[in-house]
């Protein structure tokens, strides 16, 4: 698929290509093992060169979010509700939360297909902690400490 | 490094603010943007005892595309030093310290530092587009803008809503903060927003995002000013008190919010850190504070991260009252972006305000006793970017 040319940035091709499949990646040090996002061409941690695209689960805890009650696009009447998720693996994302999310809580990403190039982020509440999920032997704990640092530093 | 040579003494420069401005403020029908600033300009040129021909550094932000070449050929003022960063609403904090820089470097001798919008009367900005737009292809526009947060106020909600659940502050603590300057602009009659209001009224205003309602957030006005900063020598013409610049830092910290790990940390830490210790002052030596209320979250960050109080208690501190009229550390004397003006970028003001008030030229809301140091804390983009400032009376 080729991009129009307004929209073309050569550095999140390959991470706009994921979420069209409906797959999260990130980018992951080779050296280190620490995760970055938005992509660059270094790693943040230690500077290692060419850091590689890494798929993850998507699950998150909620960092900040809020209840949007101004019109802001013609397409997303409000209210709604938005906000920042600490990705387990350590990035966050900003993205749309369902109503009643408050900060703290377990969501987990997914990318809803709008016809362009660049699929949505909506986050849905990770459902059940169960054995069988993507998310079932992960700890809770951690993820959503009061600093908000504790998943990233866990997870690099 | 090692000091001057043997036998000759150290001449550290010094540094002086001699004149200040403000434009016409408010709803401004009969006067351009750059017809403000150069208004602005002359009236702190004369207060300074200088001309026009004696400016040869050039300090202006916004003002179109390479806002000094425009606002010099405006003023005609072809300049020694020209500097037009775009350091959002702090930049003017920002500019004292490069144009210290530059008079320290022989590169120019009077700097003048200059800011006139009328975005109120032109509604150049609705409050959807606060800030620029983003462009096609950047990085916002990728990850940030199908969020759907308006901005900036979405941005300062998500501070808030984060500051709120780490450090249990309150709405009405928030409300608080436009209340205290409320308080304060009630005695200047220049302020936009002067009738009496309480914690209640703030608490009963329009929510519009997040846990931010209508009167958490600044007036959008017309207005300008022009702040002097020269050499000790041309201090002398000055025809009010010179007020010296004893400090100065600035930092930033991040652009997108999901690239500062700590949102409720801002680099007033790193900006405050530096002004201090240029000074050799601490919080506890500082009279009057001037911090940037666009939001009424930023004074309170601005309080915890210069040190006023612990993390996490400025709410609290704001809602003891002591930044009040008679309190123990004035803030907000002009009554603050949230009450007095905000044409889009709020710094010059502060600098001009927190002189007014060492000069003992501030009116019914002079501070007394006179204060003796300021501490002046300038914010850009979305708790992005930090200048602090300190001056004193001598
Ligand atoms: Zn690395």
């Amino acid at each position: 698929m080729t991009e129009p040319a307004d929209l073309h940035d050569p550095t999140t091709t390959e991470f706009w290509a994921a979420a069209r499949d409906g797959r999260l990646i990130v980018q992951c040090c080779a050296a280190c093992g620490h995760h970055q996002l938005y992509p660059r061409p270094f790693c943040m941690a230690c500077d290692s060169p060419k850091p590689a695209w890494a798929e993850c689960s998507g699950v998150g805890t909620v960092y900040s979010c809020v209840q949007v009650l101004l019109p802001v696009h013609e397409e997303l009447p409000p209210p709604y509700t938005s906000g920042l998720v600490e990705l387990e693996v350590g990035p966050r994302l900003l993205g749309r939360l369902p109503a009643g999310t408050v900060i703290g809580d377990r969501v987990v990403a997914r990318w809803r297909p709008d016809g362009t190039e660049r699929p949505i982020l909506y986050f849905d509440h990770v459902s059940g902690e169960g054995a069988d999920g993507p998310v079932g032997r992960r700890p809770a704990a951690g993820s959503a400490g009061r600093t908000g640092t504790a998943a990233g530093e866990a997870a690099s | 490094m090692t000091g001057h040579p043997e036998g000759e003494p150290s001449k550290v420069p010094e540094f002086y603010i001699t004149g200040v401005a403000e434009s016409p403020l408010g709803h401004v029908a009969d006067q351009s943007e750059p017809s403000m600033a150069a208004l602005a300009a002359m009236e702190a040129l004369e207060e300074a005892g200088l001309t026009r021909a004696d400016v040869d550094g050039l300090f202006v932000n916004y003002m179109g595309e390479e806002g000094s070449v425009q606002v010099g050929e405006y003023l005609g003022v072809e300049p020694r030093h020209a500097d037009s960063s775009d350091l959002g609403g702090g930049s003017w904090e920002g500019f004292v310290g490069h144009a210290m820089a530059a008079i320290a470097a022989g590169q120019c001798e009077v700097a003048l530092l200059v800011y006139a919008s009328r975005q109120r009367s032109l509604r150049s900005r609705s409050r959807k587009h606060a800030t620029a737009p983003a462009l096609p292809g950047s990085i916002a526009a990728q990850f940030d803008v199908p969020a759907g947060l308006p901005l900036p106020i979405g941005h300062f909600a998500l501070i808030t809503a984060r500051h709120m659940y780490e450090y249990g502050t309150s709405e009405e603590q928030l409300a608080s903060v436009t209340v205290t300057g409320r308080e304060w602009a009630r005695m200047n009659p220049k302020a936009w927003r002067r009738a009496p209001l309480t914690v209640q009224d703030v608490m009963a205003s329009d929510r519009v995002c997040g846990p931010l309602k209508k009167l958490d957030c600044c007036p959008i006005t017309d207005g300008g000013g022009a702040v002097i900063v020269t050499t000790a020598d041309r201090a002398r013409r000055a025809g009010r008190p010179p007020v010296a610049i004893r400090g100065w830092g600035e930092s930033h910290t991040h652009w997108h919010p999901h690239q500062r790990r700590d949102l409720t940390t801002t680099a007033a830490v790193a900006s405050g850190r530096a002004a201090y210790e240029m000074a050799g002052i601490g919080p506890e030596d500082v009279d009057i504070f001037q911090p940037y209320d666009a939001f009424t979250i930023t004074p309170i960050l601005q309080l915890e991260d210069l040190g006023f109080c612990q993390k996490g208690m400025g709410g609290e501190m704001f809602a003891q009252g002591h930044m009040k009229p008679g309190g123990r550390l004035p803030a907000m004397t002009s009554g603050g972006g949230l009450s007095y003006t905000h044409p889009g970028a709020f710094g010059i003001f502060l600098l001009i305000e927190a002189v007014r008030q060492l000069r003992g030229d501030a009116g019914e809301r002079q501070v007394a006793p006179k204060p003796r140091t300021a501490l002046v804390n300038g914010i850009g983009g979305l708790l992005s970017y930090s200048s602090t400032v300190v001056l004193t009376d001598d």
